[in-house]
Order: C-alpha cells, then sequence, then structure tokens
C-alpha cells in the first residue's frame, strides 16, 4: 500500500512538449477580442488565512536549515518604514518603503528563509487619492506580519503532519477572549476590516487535551493561553462540507464540527492591511526602478482608467 | 492564499487588465496544463483546454472567492472542462504509446523506465474521474477538502474514488 501512494507521490503524469510560447499571448488575445463583463467587482480584499501546501514548502525548507523541528524559530519582527515621498509633475506622488526581515512582492509560498537585506518597494499614489502615506506603509507592514506567521503555521503543521489531517485549514490572527479548561474564545484581530470576513464577531471551540501549542516557536500547553494574546489556530473541519455556489460554507462558524489541533501564540497584527489592498490599481499602482522614466521609475501597471 | 502581489495582479484584472491578468496566467499555466494532460492524456488538447481555462476564469473572475487558492478556482475550471471534453468527444485515452515514450525520454534508468510506464498505463486506465481526483491529489498537492471543493462532490466521495483508484492500480500493479 504504501509502496503505491510513494509511487504516486513521486511519478506525477507530465508532459514532455512544454507550452508553446504563445500560450500567454493566445489567452490574451482572446480577452482583448471581448469586454470584461465584471469590471469593478472587486474580490472581497482579504483572504480567511488557509494552509498552502506551497507556505508547507517554504516550512520544510526552514525546518531543515534549523536542524530539527525543534530549532525552528519565529522569524525576526519584520519592518516597514517610509523613506521618502516624490512629487510627480502630474499631480501624483511616490512613495518609498523600506522593508526588514520581508520580500512583501514575493511570489506567494515562494519565501523559503528569512530574506535577508532591506527590500525596496514603491508606489505611485494618485493625486486626489484618499490614501495616506500611513496607510500605504500599514498595509506593507501588516502583509509582512501575515508572512511571518504563515511561515510558522506551516512549521507546526509539517512537524505534526496536520497536512494529512482531512479537513484540515488554518486560521487568521485571533485575539483571545477567555480561555477555559477546555475552551477557548476568539475573535478576529481587531486590524482586520470585518466587512471583509466572514467569521462571526466572537466564537468559542473546544479544546480537547491532545492539542498542539506553540509560544511563537517554543512548546508550551494550553494553560499558557491567556486572555489578550494573540493566536492562530490549526483547525480541522469534520463536517465534509464544502462550498456550494451561492453558498460559502465557513466552518469556523460552526464550533460543533472544529476540531482544535494546534494553537501558536504569535504577536499581534500592529496594523490594517484592508486599506491598501482595496486601493490597489483605483488609488495606487507599484512601481519598478528603470531607466526609461525621467523620473527613474516605471508603472509595473497602470492605474484603472 | 493571497500575497501583495497576487492581490494587487487579481484586483487590476478585474479592472480590465491583461498585462496583470498574463502574469497570473505565468504563475499557474503549468500546474494547470499539468493536470489538463493527467486527465485527457493529449499533449495539444491538454493545451487547448488550459487555454480556455484561462479565459473562462478572466470573465469570471469577479466570483473567485479568495478564501480558497486561486489555484483550487483554476483546477475546479479546468477539471470540469477537461471531463467535458472527455464526454464529449468520447475519448478514453488513445495514446499509451506515446506516453510511455514521453515517459522513457525522461527517465534513464531502465528498471525506473518501467515503473514509470507501468503505474501511468494504468492511471491512464481509471476512469476520467479518478484520474481527476488521482492527478489534484497525489500531483497537484491538493488536500482531500480541496479536491471535493474542485471536483463539487462531498469529502467522502473523493475518498472512494481514490480509494477504489487505488484498489485498480493495485490489481493492475499486482
Amino acid at each position: 500500500m504504501k509502496d503505491l501512494e510513494k509511487r504516486l507521490h513521486g511519478h506525477p503524469a507530465k508532459p514532455v512538449k512544454p507550452l508553446t510560447a504563445t500560450f500567454n499571448a493566445s489567452v490574451i488575445s482572446e480577452l482583448k477580442g471581448k469586454p470584461h463583463t465584471q469590471m469593478f467587482n472587486k474580490p472581497r480584499a482579504f483572504a480567511q488565512r488557509r494552509f498552502s501546501k506551497a507556505s508547507l514548502v517554504a516550512a520544510i525548507s526552514f525546518v531543515v536549515i534549523g536542524g530539527s523541528a525543534a530549532a525552528i524559530t519565529l522569524w525576526p519582527q519584520p519592518t516597514a518604514i517610509k523613506t521618502f515621498t516624490k512629487e510627480l509633475p502630474s499631480g501624483n506622488h511616490i512613495v518609498g518603503i523600506d522593508t526588514t526581515s520581508c520580500n512583501p512582492i514575493a511570489a506567494v509560498g515562494g519565501m523559503q528563509t528569512v530574506p535577508a537585506g532591506i527590500h525596496h518597494v514603491y508606489y505611485e499614489v494618485k493625486q486626489g487619492s484618499t490614501l495616506t502615506d500611513e496607510q500605504v506603509r500599514n498595509g506593507i507592514q501588516a502583509s509582512c506580519e501575515l508572512d511571518m506567521d504563515n511561515n510558522t503555521i506551516s512549521a507546526m503543521v509539517h512537524a505534526n503532519h496536520f497536512d494529512k489531517v482531512t479537513g484540515m485549514q488554518s486560521t487568521n490572527v485571533y485575539t483571545v477572549n477567555a480561555a477555559g479548561n477546555d475552551s477557548i474564545t476568539v475573535t478576529p484581530d481587531s486590524h482586520y476590516n470585518s466587512k471583509n470576513y466572514t467569521l462571526q464577531p466572537s466564537m468559542t471551540y473546544k479544546v480537547s487535551g491532545d492539542v498542539k501549542v506553540q509560544n511563537e516557536s517554543n512548546p508550551a500547553q494550553f494553560g499558557d493561553i491567556k486572555t489578550g494574546d494573540s493566536v492562530m489556530m490549526i483547525v480541522q473541519d469534520t463536517s465534509g462540507k464544502t462550498d456550494q455556489p451561492g453558498a460559502p460554507w465557513n466552518s469556523l462558524n460552526h464550533p460543533d464540527v472544529i476540531k482544535v489541533l494546534g494553537i501558536i501564540k504569535v504577536p499581534a497584527l500592529t496594523t490594517s492591511p484592508d486599506v491598501l489592498y482595496g486601493a490597489f490599481a483605483s488609488q495606487i499602482v507599484r512601481l519598478d526602478p528603470c531607466t526609461t522614466s525621467p523620473t527613474g521609475f516605471c508603472r509595473a501597471y497602470d492605474f484603472v482608467k | 492564499m493571497q500575497n501583495i502581489q497576487e492581490a494587487e495582479l487579481i484586483t487590476q484584472s478585474l479592472n480590465g487588465d491583461t498585462h496583470a491578468f498574463s502574469e497570473l496566467v505565468d504563475r499557474y499555466k503549468n500546474a494547470v496544463y499539468y493536470h489538463c494532460f493527467a486527465i485527457v492524456r493529449d499533449e495539444a488538447a491538454a493545451e487547448d483546454i488550459a487555454q480556455e481555462t484561462f479565459v473562462r476564469a478572466y470573465y469570471s473572475l469577479a466570483k473567485y472567492n479568495p478564501d480558497y487558492r486561486l489555484s483550487t478556482w483554476l483546477f475546479t475550471i479546468s477539471t470540469n472542462q477537461c471531463l467535458s471534453y472527455i464526454k464529449k468527444a468520447k475519448r478514453e485515452v488513445p495514446s499509451a504509446g506515446k506516453l510511455l515514450e514521453n515517459i522513457e525520454a525522461r527517465n534513464p534508468s531502465p528498471q525506473k523506465n518501467a515503473e514509470h510506464a507501468e503505474l501511468h498505463a494504468a492511471v491512464e486506465r481509471l476512469r476520467p474521474n479518478y484520474r481527476a481526483v488521482i492527478s489534484l491529489y497525489y500531483w497537484q498537492g491538493l488536500n482531500y477538502a480541496e479536491v471535493a471543493q474542485v471536483m463539487g462532490v462531498p469529502i467522502n466521495s473523493v475518498r472512494v474514488w481514490l480509494k477504489r483508484a487505488k484498489e485498480v492500480l493495485r490489481k493492475e500493479l499486482a
């Protein structure tokens, strides 16, 4: 039985012929022929945190670097600092931000180690935008903090083989309202914009004696979790239900189907990511340094007309 | 789960920016192509279906629920496309010889060649929905809940399909 599992895992069906070089162009040419019918329907800005196997790859690498599961350490607290503002002739302005222990525009799940050095990111803010430079910085800071948390929870998932548990998922950052002998009551971190989430304001989940608990990277007991702490949880949805058209299923709103597998005490979010995420394209675009523009920066994409 | 860049790209795409959408295509096109190939077993058809997947995704992007990974949603679209293709064309994977040739070309060890060939010949003979769940679970790294979401069936069905698929494979490989 194990041999078959191993063979299946180890031998994916891959075509020999790579995709044709014109694949993207063919897709885009199809799109340009027809107008987009769903413009300006923005998605909910922030995702309910779900464990990603791509992140697991990052976590595994992190464990290997550390030498053992016990050597897993929380990433250093990332920082995002505004470095300059530059007015443009158009009336728009550029905001420069430097980050440490974070590469805010790295691909999803692509971080295998703590990003070294300082990363520079630049944004162009439209004239008349309601978005403040501080909100831009805050969005970058929050994104970095969430990346750090995700890497930590991925390490716990790997160390405890939770990825083999059917219906496993991880949560957003919660604030603990109460922690009893066998239950925990939580509410989403106040920095999330509640309009973007489907979680009820406060939920109580049962906690069994075999729950795995960490204080950041260190082993801990459930009794170490106190009111006011910030935590992320790894849970199992035992319902077997899935989203149906028009009726998204969020098992976290149904404590009776939730088994808490793991709890990690994490730093609280220091700021909100939501405002920045909601402003992309309409009020703010990312810039890359370039030599073809007199300003020294070129837009990674354009503003929405 | 999105990071800041993916959130930007999705927002841009929703606003009609095809350059941003092209970046999303770059990120996921190979995974979608491989998954389609695992089901339809025909490179040209897999590429066509992968293209159609991204076109449909673009026009349905507002319906995407960011509670879930974008890849899961793309696999949902592509799996439906692949199964429809097989149904319409009444194709039951004709290209065993070609597939084995391809596998042999990639694996230098004769013993490994034989193992690959044997396994994939057996997978090829599975029903299309079994091939789909094998691909999603073992090769695309989705968990049971995600596979259930992609296939639009209860988790228990996924469990049963995987179990039956493996029973068939065990018999074939015995």
